[in-house]
C-alpha cells in the first residue's frame, strides 16, 4: 500500500506540475526531486510531430500503484507522486511526471530514478509517434526490432 | 476438454490490427499462447507471439501461462510509457 499522500494517476488532461507537487509537500521534507518526460521533436533521426499514448487503464493503475509502493518500501520516508498522460500530446507537453519528497536529497533522487525505470519497463502504456513524413509507428513494436527501448 | 469463455482486450497495435478493442471468445485453449494462435486466425494479427507478454486478470504472465474460464486475457506488445 502507498502512504496516504502518495498518488498515481492516468490523465488525458495537461499535467499541472506545480499544483500536483503541492499535494506532496510537508514541512519535514527538505528535498523535492521532479522528473518530467516531455514530448520530443525527434526519434532515431526522424522528425516527430506529435504522440498518442494508449494505456490499459485498469492494469496501469494497479501496476503504477505497485511501483510506488515498492519504491516507498525501498526508500522509507519518501512520498511519491506520478502522473502519466494518455491520448494526444503535442511537442513539449509533459507525458510523465514523477515527484519525490524526502527529508534528504539522496533518497529523493534515487527513488525518482527507480520509479522512472520501473514505469518504462512495466507500465502497460503504449506510444505511437507521428512523423513529419506522414508515417506513424508504435514505438518498440514496429520500428525497433521489438526490443524494449532503454532510451527516451 | 470443456470450453472456456474468455474476455480478450486489445490495445495498441493489436487493437488496430483486430479493428476492435475486445471480444469474448469460447475456446479450448489451455495457454495464452494457444489462445493467441486462435486469435491470429480470427483476426489479422501479425505481431510475433515471442515479442508479447500477457496479462491475465491484470497480472503479468508468460505466454505459456494457463488460462481458465472467466479470465480476462490481454496480450501486451512491448510497452513504451514515459
Amino acid at each position: 500500500m502507498m502512504t496516504s499522500l502518495s498518488f498515481f494517476e492516468l490523465t488525458s488532461s495537461p499535467v499541472d506540475a506545480a499544483a500536483l507537487g503541492e499535494r506532496l509537500a510537508t514541512p519535514d521534507a527538505g528535498a523535492c526531486v521532479v522528473f518530467e518526460g516531455r514530448v520530443r521533436n525527434h526519434h532515431r533521426g526522424r522528425e516527430v510531430l506529435r504522440l498518442e499514448y494508449e494505456a490499459y487503464p485498469r492494469m496501469a493503475m494497479r501496476e503504477g500503484k505497485a511501483i510506488l509502493a515498492e519504491a516507498e518500501r525501498d526508500f522509507p520516508g519518501c512520498r511519491i507522486g506520478c502522473v502519466h498522460r494518455t491520448g494526444k500530446l503535442g511537442l513539449g507537453e509533459t507525458a510523465l511526471w514523477i515527484c519525490v519528497f524526502s527529508a534528504h536529497r539522496e533518497a529523493a533522487f534515487d527513488a525518482c530514478r527507480v520509479v522512472l525505470e520501473a514505469i518504462k519497463e512495466r507500465l502497460p502504456v503504449w506510444k505511437k509517434e507521428f512523423y513529419a513524413d506522414g508515417e506513424a509507428v508504435w514505438v518498440n513494436v514496429t520500428d525497433e526490432g521489438i526490443t524494449p527501448s532503454k532510451s527516451g | 476438454m470443456d470450453e472456456k469463455k474468455i474476455e480478450v482486450l486489445f490495445f495498441s497495435i493489436l487493437r488496430e490490427q483486430a479493428a476492435c478493442s475486445g471480444t469474448t471468445v469460447n475456446t479450448k485453449a489451455n495457454t495464452a499462447l494457444e489462445l493467441y494462435g486462435e486469435l491470429t486466425s480470427l483476426y489479422s494479427l501479425n505481431v510475433p507471439p515471442e515479442t508479447l507478454l500477457v496479462a491475465v486478470n491484470e497480472e503479468y504472465m508468460g505466454m505459456d501461462g494457463t488460462i481458465k474460464d472467466g479470465d480476462c486475457v490481454v496480450f501486451l506488445p512491448p510497452v513504451a510509457g514515459g
